[in-house]
């Protein structure tokens, strides 16, 4: 009997150590999911996507809350409530790296594990950022895509946002040090700003197409400069004859691609994105996920890279003729 | 309008009774003082808003003026300037853009909705244009400790309040400018003809609003460590509405800034009790406005009421209808 009790107590103070080990392994966490912005398509997917898997894994409670404007004051706002209610995770599409930094450092303080996700904080202000497609994987794709459907030595524009948006500038930089190093015939004629306004981007294409008779390629590299390439191009009667490629929603460029403007639309699913953060979320809680660990496995999407405090998506997604009438974001 | 006052004391009292029961956490010292600090800037603009409103006048370009102060104190510290040079600039930025507002309403005679919607386009575009869109950050610690830091749990910036808060009620309702104020308000011909300098108490209601708008540029600065042309977009509205919420009308005459206070405290309280709540930002701004309705139509329902008794107290307010 006396063994019995012992090899009892054996087994009790075994599992305690072990749980003491894993922490919070499998244990139900709540998540607090806070995007840029609320009711546009793109996040309503990546809100679709962390749904999904929080369905999935059973164990998270999932909370998705966010400003009605891109601001980053109001982020800031709803972070500090949580500071109230401590949450196990909460995960931010930050508005401004910077700005909300404070606010996420004081939830680090408070013991919520907080990553980021689409648009990154302050390194020292989170753990991880989920990282929907890297600058060079992005700058690959369209430079590659340009090369396929112009020839490897088009005369090329590109349409950018502003010089000072931090994502179009590294695209841009990317870009260029690629077009030199895999296509050196290929020629930037130009690169002009359309601001975030799709009819200045319809404005400067027109101007680039008339200055530039021998352009056979614009990249529109920002969600509004695009659309505003595409319909430049289709105006001027050269569908099919200037290669448009750019990044944007499929739900935007559908027209475009079923007239034969554009041919490939490049972006991430950001419905993966969401189901990924979440993932991530948890894996941090079970301390699976943690400074020095290589991989994530990631339910259906399958094990994904983690680089030193990133987790990548992976390589950016292409939508043809073929496949983009089955997206809606 | 003590009376109302202590009504709306009274609906926040409930409110935090409210939110108290529903939300663990919600009434403890730290929360209650920690919501205050999102609501500073808007806090410190919405004082001079009052002394404009109770001399009848408005100044919808307060964010605006906030953005672009703190772009002139984000730049020049950039450039080399000691902060507490640029603090200063800032500050006079602010009271040169209400000095132009002045200029437009008081002096030139232009509708005040009219000049001040114009220059809340024009001081944000002149952000917007200056910078192109970039921000400025990497402040030094000492500002940035006072814009996150607090002391017995209350919040560094809300020293900063009180302190103007106290200034301005004391002017208000302890001075003979503050006595015009509501000489104007109540009716400007009448005004001027009691030999109550109409223009130069306008324009300096203006100045003092574009002084309060720089002080909160310094505050927003010190709180995101940034400076930026987009900050506090659209905030004027949080401005106006805790000033309409504390019962000060927009057609002049009377208010407190007692009931500005509370409008203030309202505003916040709900928005963190919501937020807790986990109630759409959507819904929030339905809820928010439901009550503004209610509080105004209280305002006038107790107005129209005492118009029914006999006149006994003399005169009613004027300019609340």
């Amino acid at each position: 009997m006396s063994r019995l009790g012992t090899m009892l107590l054996v087994l009790v103070l075994v599992s305690l150590f072990f749980l003491h080990l894993f922490g919070q392994k499998g244990k139900p966490i709540t998540v607090v999911m806070i995007p840029k912005i609320k009711g546009i398509d793109y996040f309503n997917a990546c809100e679709r996507g962390a749904k999904e898997a929080a369905k999935e894994l059973g164990n998270v409670q999932l909370i998705y809350e966010g400003p009605t404007e891109a601001s980053v004051e109001r982020q800031v706002e709803m972070i500090e409530a949580w500071l109230i209610r401590k949450p196990d995770v909460i995960a931010v599409a930050c508005n401004d790296p910077t700005a909300i930094a404070p606010a996420l450092k004081k939830a680090l303080q408070a013991g919520i594990k907080v990553i980021t996700y689409d648009a990154d904080a302050r390194r020292d202000a989170r753990l991880f950022f989920v990282n929907q497609a890297t600058y060079e994987d992005i700058a690959h794709a369209l430079v590659d895509t340009m090369a396929k459907e112009a020839g490897p030595d088009a005369p090329v524009a590109v349409v950018t946002s502003s010089f000072t948006a931090p994502n179009q500038t590294e695209w841009l930089k990317r870009m260029k040090s690629y077009m030199a190093k895999k296509y050196p015939k290929m020629r930037l004629l130009t690169v002009k700003p359309s601001e975030e306004s799709m009819e200045l981007a319809l404005r400067v294409t027109t101007d680039i197409l008339r200055a530039y008779r021998d352009v056979q390629g614009v990249f529109g590299i920002s969600s509004v400069a695009f659309p505003g390439a595409a319909e430049a191009v289709l105006q001027a009667g050269k569908a099919g004859k200037v290669a448009v490629v750019g990044l944007s929603t499929p739900k935007t460029m559908k027209p475009y691609v079923h007239k034969g403007v554009v041919k490939t639309v490049i972006l991430w699913n950001p419905v993966d994105l969401g189901y990924l953060t979440i993932y991530a979320a948890r894996a941090l809680c079970d301390g699976t996920l943690k400074k020095g660990v290589r991989h994530l496995q990631a339910g259906r999407l399958g094990k994904k890279v983690v680089r030193d405090d990133e987790v990548l998506l992976g390589p950016p997604m292409f939508f043809t003729k073929k496949n983009i009438d089955r997206y809606d974001f | 309008m003590v009376t109302r006052s202590l009504f709306l004391i009274i609906v926040w009292l409930l409110l935090v009774a409210f939110f108290s029961a529903l939300t663990p956490g919600y009434l403890t010292v730290n929360n209650l003082l920690g919501m205050t600090r999102h609501l500073t800037e808007v806090g410190i603009m919405s004082i001079g808003m009052t002394l404009l409103l109770i001399a009848g006048t408005i100044d919808l370009s307060v964010a605006s003026q906030l953005a672009l102060a703190s772009i002139v104190l984000g730049w020049t510290y950039r450039w080399g300037c000691p902060i507490e040079l640029s603090i200063v600039l800032a500050l006079m930025t602010g009271m040169t853009m209400g000095s132009l507002n002045g200029l437009f309403v008081a002096f030139l005679r232009f509708p005040a909705v009219v000049v001040t919607l114009a220059t809340m386009a024009l001081f944000r575009g002149l952000a917007m244009g200056l910078t192109g869109g970039a921000k400025v950050s990497g402040f030094p610690d000492g500002l940035i400790q006072f814009g996150q830091g607090q002391i017995f749990f209350i919040p560094y910036p809300l020293f900063l309040f009180g302190a103007i808060a106290l200034l301005a009620g004391f002017a208000l309702h302890r001075t003979v400018w503050g006595r015009y104020l509501f000489a104007i308000g109540a009716g400007e011909t009448a005004a001027r003809f009691s030999g109550v300098p109409v223009n130069g108490i306008r324009f300096s209601l203006f100045v003092l609003s574009g002084l309060c708008s720089g002080l909160a540029s310094v505050v927003y600065v010190a709180r995101f460590n940034t400076a930026k042309a987009d900050a506090a977009m659209a905030a004027e509205m949080d401005v106006i509405t805790a000033a309409l919420l504390g019962g000060t009308p927009l057609t002049g005459g009377t208010g407190t800034l007692l009931g500005t206070i509370v409008g203030l405290l309202l505003l916040s309280s709900l928005r963190r009790g919501l937020d807790l709540m986990v109630v759409g930002t959507e819904q929030q701004a339905v809820i928010i406005g439901a009550i503004l309705i209610v509080a105004v139509a209280a305002g006038q329902v107790s107005v129209s009421f005492r118009r029914l008794l006999p006149l006994k107290r003399g005169k009613e307010p004027e300019g609340v209808l």
